[in-house]
């Protein structure tokens, strides 16, 4: 076992009860929207926006969609989703000039999660999702159909099923497509007519409404995740009706050590495992992942990037499994040697050159870090496979 | 004191500047038009003020004020005043003499403070853009950078009136100061020099004194000059050194270019995207509007002359972009983020690396930047370096003719090394005229037993032009290259090899030190470099100027040597994640021995940890997913070094027992321990057991790498490696063997073809011989 390092209390915020405790809106849901989980905050922000002038059929000002999805501390708004500011200023800014926002980037780089944040934001309302696979279908996207309804009554309104889509352009709501390039080619192809001429066509009803006109406030956010399946599986014309923004992994250390402090922190409050994250360990766990995702070291040594994306999802997820390990197995305070071993599981999975790469970091990198956890994260290093 | 500062009736007024701000400029101008004062004092240096007509003249800009010094260490440096036209510093000359105010630079000469004070761009931003101010301003207005926080306060609103323009820049800058931990020792210099100088300018003159300087020091000589208590005004003790000697330093106008400007970083950062600033002011000027419209179109014909063409839909997306973007950040008119911002939104349809280069961007950069380059008008006198030239050119009998002629030098000889000196700093310049066209190759070093090189020296038609040129990088030939070379430096990316060649390079040229910038920017480049085989490579090449060379004075070097050290532990970092290097297995063991070669030669002068190479060879050699050639050299450095015996590479033997991988393993192990299995050819004979194993078709599949294997060695070495052999197989007529005179692909035919006739015999059930 390594030898136990010196610990000091962490300075990032240490994980306060999170807003699901057991009290509260969602309280009894696993995972509530956000729209239910920061009632307040959208209240209070629509609130101030009242008087404001807002695109149409939003639901507040695209300022105060920022003020939400970053946070305020003036505002008492928490903080959310951690990103640069003129990346969230150009994605707002898309969805309000009507043309769609496509977010990409590496696994576990929050794109879903901004998703739902900026549609709870912009329509209060996250719910309608579309999730892309390989089985996806129009009837998912557009509509189906209550058979059942259709052969008593013949095609109407009522034996119409609605999908996200119809929903989001009758309501005039954002709709999140997830994952859309995991979908076949020609089902992505259908969302081109609706975001060009904002109009559904559903052909087996008569009359006016044969078309559904989207009312102000619909639009499409996409997800795309590179690493299983490029952008390039998606049509030119499709590419046209949207704007890319590329969500990066978070840019600054002290950052990503508060955030994964406080997920994690979240997360074992929620398993009831009353294990907290040190400061040291939980730098020398992120400052690992940062290098070794950027494939640099803070004084600028190029590393090879592993095959896997090292995301801020993967640390949160180590923290909180080394977490789990101090517990049962372990003295109750999570020391370095835990995370190794979980950084193992959660990260290298079974490339055989990661290992080797992540070997090479330990023995050239970390040997000359002296100062809080490095040395016995170090010295932990015989865990590694 | 904001009020005070802000009393534009004041007999004397500061007016706050950020060096490169157009808003600055009109606003400077605005005030003195309006106030009319006996006198503008600018932030400038002051041993240039009985030359400041030389400004008046036509330039075309930017143009740069050099001064230049030779400190008592024999160091050298260079401070740039550089001018554009939307300059603040710039516009208030032009406004004082539209005036017939008299106008005059009031900042303690480059060279008197060089000594503490080594940031070259004499208008960079350093005081305000360190700031905790600006850094807590920046986080709470959501932006990322200084440049963006200013354009949100000063540049981006033209309509801001003039009090208010002062009041804000005041406010702005005094916090900056006061938030600012440190004062420099050479900032409270200057300051106290700047005081003075406006002190006297008050009792000279009878009317206002306008005083335009830095933001950052206004408050302070404001307080200075009214006897407040201010943060970081208290004279520093220093003692005087003695003023370096005439001809010691100098200073001179010399063209400039928006690309220079624009390549500053760090500590000589001022405002960035030149480009953009100006073509923002020309429009001001002009009262136009939709800077971003003109600037869109630029880009877009950059794309198209880079065959990326972008069509109309597209520059609307973005146009529209940028504007909903402009609106959100509470804007009237599109700003440079905004036009960025646009463009990245709406027409980059792909993932965007961190950090990484876009096509895209990179037009947007270029037309950001801005092609202007400066000319000194007729009459100017020339600029030092163009001096300097001729006189190190005619000492050194080195002219430009006419008639073209060859320099035959001799290195072993110290005048004409010192001719090769000369001669490569032209080079590196790019002045016209001159080329190395034979001599030694140091890069090679295949032949290092004469030392020479041939230039061919003529007369150009572009001498003259190119030598004008060359000055925006120093006033003596000697600066300029050096300069140069660390320009060179920052566009190298992530490549061991060029930057070690760069050293060399800079060994030619004489450059006794690799200073500062340089220095780090070339551990950076080493840093960055992910290749093992250009690491090495480099590692070679600077273990021949640390260790070998007699002729470029570089061997034993601490600079030298630091870099040195820095490539040496990225290699050997490199050589433990290096894995299966596919294709170029052999170049891989020539790696390895740069390194042990590396530790033997240098390893005690600079200290390498001898645990720490041994455990890299010791993991690489133990594992299992590395390529088998790899795992052989690092067993044979181990041998080498003694760290490892023949026992254990009998050992190993065992484990690389395979065909496929037999040849390998030797070839890297004979690589690196060739003296080590020579004193133990017993190897050979245990080589010989694994081999006596394998079948036919097995042998030949080794047989290559086998072979390849065996060249380490030396016609004798390998005969005597038979003879041991022979010996252990109880042969005794060893002759018969050397005079077989067949080569090694009529040898593997040969025994092609008795394998099938002994798959046909066993097929056919014929017994041959005696198998
Ligand atoms: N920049 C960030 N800001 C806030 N949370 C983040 C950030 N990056 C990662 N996270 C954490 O990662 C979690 C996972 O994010 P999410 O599932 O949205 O990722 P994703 O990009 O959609 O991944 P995938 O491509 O696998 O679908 C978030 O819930 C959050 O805890
Ligand atoms: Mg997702």
């Amino acid at each position: 076992m390594a030898k136990k390092p010196a610990t000091k209390p962490a300075s990032a915020p240490t994980p306060k009860a999170a807003p699901v405790a057991d009290s509260g809106p969602g309280a009894n849901l696993q995972r509530p929207a956000a729209e239910v989980l920061y009632a307040a905050e959208l209240d209070k922000l629509a609130e101030r926006d009242k008087a404001q002038p807002k695109p149409k059929g939003w639901k507040l000002t695209p300022r105060s969609v920022l003020s939400f999805v970053l946070g305020d501390e003036d505002m008492g708004l928490a903080p959310k989703f951690v990103g640069s500011r003129a990346f969230l200023e150009r994605a707002i800014v898309a969805l309000a000039t009507n043309r769609g926002l496509m977010l990409i980037g590496e696994p576990g780089t929050a794109k879903s999660y901004l998703s739902e944040l900026l549609a709870a934001g912009i329509s209060g309302d996250s719910t309608l999702t579309v999730q892309g696979s390989a089985g996806t279908t129009e009837d998912n996207i557009k509509y189906s159909w209550n058979y059942a309804l259709l052969l008593a009554e013949g095609p109407s309104e009522r034996s119409l099923v609605p999908a996200p889509v119809y929903r989001g352009m009758r309501e005039g709501k954002i709709v999140r497509f997830e994952e859309i390039t995991r979908c076949p080619i020609e089902i992505q192809d259908t969302l081109l007519s609706v975001l060009s001429d904002r109009v559904l066509a559903i052909p087996e009803l008569d009359g006016p409404e044969r078309s559904l006109f989207a009312q102000a406030g619909f639009n499409v956010i996409a997800t795309a995740n590179t690493r299983d399946r490029g952008v390039n599986d998606m049509s030119a014309a499709l590419k046209r009706r949207f704007n890319f923004e590329t969500v990066q992994p978070i840019g600054s250390i002290e950052d990503e050590m508060a955030l994964v402090t406080r997920e994690a922190g979240k997360m074992l409050a929620r398993a009831a495992i009353p294990v907290s994250l040190q400061a040291d360990v939980v730098e020398v766990l992120v400052t690992t992942f940062h290098e070794l995702r950027h494939g640099k070291t803070g004084d600028g040594k190029a590393l090879e990037p592993l095959s896997t994306a090292m995301s801020t999802a993967e640390a949160v997820s180590c923290a909180y499994a080394a977490g789990i390990h101090a517990y049962y197995y372990g003295g109750g305070d999570v020391e370095p040697a835990h995370l190794v071993q979980h950084l193992v599981g959660t990260a290298l999975k079974d490339a055989p050159d990661d290992v080797k790469k992540l070997s090479g970091y330990f023995n050239h990198v970390m040997k000359g870090r002296k100062r809080g956890a490095w040395p016995a994260y170090y010295e932990a290093r015989k865990h590694l496979p | 004191m904001i009020d005070q500062l802000c009393d534009l009736s004041a007999r004397a007024v500061f007016f706050p500047v950020r060096h490169h701000s157009p808003a600055c400029a009109r606003h400077v101008r605005a005030l003195a038009r309006a106030m009319k004062p006996a006198a503008i004092l600018i932030e400038g240096p002051s041993d240039f003020n009985d030359r400041v007509r030389e400004l008046y003249l036509p330039h075309t800009l930017p143009i740069a004020i050099y001064s230049y010094v030779r400190l008592e260490d024999g160091a050298r440096r260079g401070g740039y005043h550089p001018f554009c036209e939307y300059s603040p510093e710039w516009v208030a000359l032009r406004t004082a003499k539209e005036l017939k105010a008299v106008a005059r630079f009031i900042d303690l000469p480059y060279a008197d403070i060089a000594n503490i004070d080594a940031t070259a761009n004499r208008y960079a931003d350093r005081g305000l853009a360190q700031s905790k101010f600006v850094a807590r301003l920046c986080q709470r207005a959501g932006v990322e950078t200084f440049d963006e926080l200013w354009d949100a306060h000063f540049e981006a609103d033209r309509d801001l009136p003039l009090e208010e323009f002062v009041r804000r820049a005041h406010q702005f800058c005094l916090h900056s100061r006061l938030m600012d931990d440190t004062v420099s020792e050479s900032d409270r210099l200057r300051e106290s020099f700047m005081a003075e100088q406006v002190r006297a300018a008050l009792k000279e003159f009878k009317g206002h004194v306008l005083v335009v300087t830095g933001g950052y020091h206004s408050s302070a000589l404001f307080a200075r000059l009214n006897g407040l208590d201010f943060h970081g005004t208290k004279d520093p003790e220093r003692e005087q050194d003695a003023p370096p000697d005439e001809g010691e330093r100098g200073i001179a106008l010399t063209p400039y270019s928006y690309e220079r400007l624009d390549s500053l970083r760090g500590y000589n950062a001022g405002m960035p995207n030149p480009g953009f600033y100006h073509q923002a002011w020309r429009d001001a000027e002009a009262g136009r509007t939709n800077t971003h419209r003109e600037l869109l179109a630029r880009v877009a014909k950059v794309l198209r002359r880079a065959g990326q063409p972008i069509s109309s839909a597209d520059l609307i997306a973005a146009e529209g972009t940028a504007q909903g973007l402009a609106q959100m950040r509470g804007r009237t008119a599109v700003w440079r983020s905004d036009l960025v911002d646009g463009i990245t939104g709406a027409l980059i349809k792909e993932e965007r690396a961190y950090n990484m280069r876009h096509p895209l961007l990179d037009a947007v950069h270029e037309v950001f930047r801005g092609g202007e380059r400066g000319e000194l008008a007729k009459g100017t006198a020339l600029p030092p370096l163009v001096t300097d030239l001729k006189k190190q050119l005619a000492e050194h009998e080195l002219e430009p003719r006419q008639v073209p002629r060859n320099a035959d030098l001799d290195l072993e000889k110290e005048e004409d090394r010192e001719r090769s000196r000369v001669l490569h700093r032209v080079r590196v310049l790019g002045i016209a005229g001159f080329s190395r066209t034979e001599g030694t190759d140091f890069a090679q070093r295949g032949n290092l037993v004469k030392l020479w090189e041939r230039w061919d020296v003529k007369w150009s038609p572009d001498h003259d032009a190119t030598a004008v040129e060359a000055a925006r990088y120093g006033a003596a030939l000697l600066d300029a290259a050096a300069a140069r070379l660390t320009e060179r430096a920052a566009t190298i990316d992530r490549n061991a090899e060029d930057a070690a060649l760069l050293v060399l390079d800079a060994a030619f040229a004489g450059l006794s030190n690799l200073a500062g910038e340089f220095a780090a920017r070339l551990a950076a480049i080493v840093r960055s470099d992910a290749d093992f085989f250009n690491v090495t490579k480099a590692l070679g090449h600077l273990l021949y100027l640390f260790v070998h060379d007699h002729v470029l004075s570089t061997s034993g070097r601490s600079d030298i040597g630091a870099l040195f050290a820095e490539t040496y532990a990225r290699g050997l970092w490199l050589l433990e994640t290096l894995g299966q290097p596919s294709g170029n297995e052999r170049e891989a063991t020539t790696g390895v021995a740069a390194l042990l070669d590396a530790f033997e030669r240098a390893g005690e002068a600079l200290n390498f940890d001898r645990a720490e190479l041994v455990g890299v060879f010791e993991r690489v050699s133990a594992s299992a997913h590395t390529a088998p050639i790899l795992r052989g050299a690092a067993l044979g450095a181990l041998w080498t070094l003694g760290e490892s015996d023949a026992h254990r590479a009998r050992a190993a033997l065992l484990l690389f027992a395979d065909p496929a991988r037999l040849g390998d393993f030797l070839t890297g192990l004979f690589a690196l321990a060739r003296e080590a299995v020579q004193r133990n050819p017993d190897l050979v004979v245990a080589v010989d057991q694994v081999v006596a194993a394998f079948g036919d078709d097995e042998f030949l599949e080794a047989l290559p790498a086998l072979r390849l294997a065996f060249t380490y060695f030396t016609p004798r070495e390998k005969h005597h490696l038979g003879l041991t052999l022979l010996g252990a197989l109880g042969i005794k007529d060893a002759a018969s063997l050397t005079k077989l005179e067949v080569t090694a692909k009529e040898m593997a035919e040969a025994l092609a073809f008795e394998s099938r006739v002994w798959d046909a015999a066993k097929k056919y059930g014929v017994r041959l011989g005696d198998e």
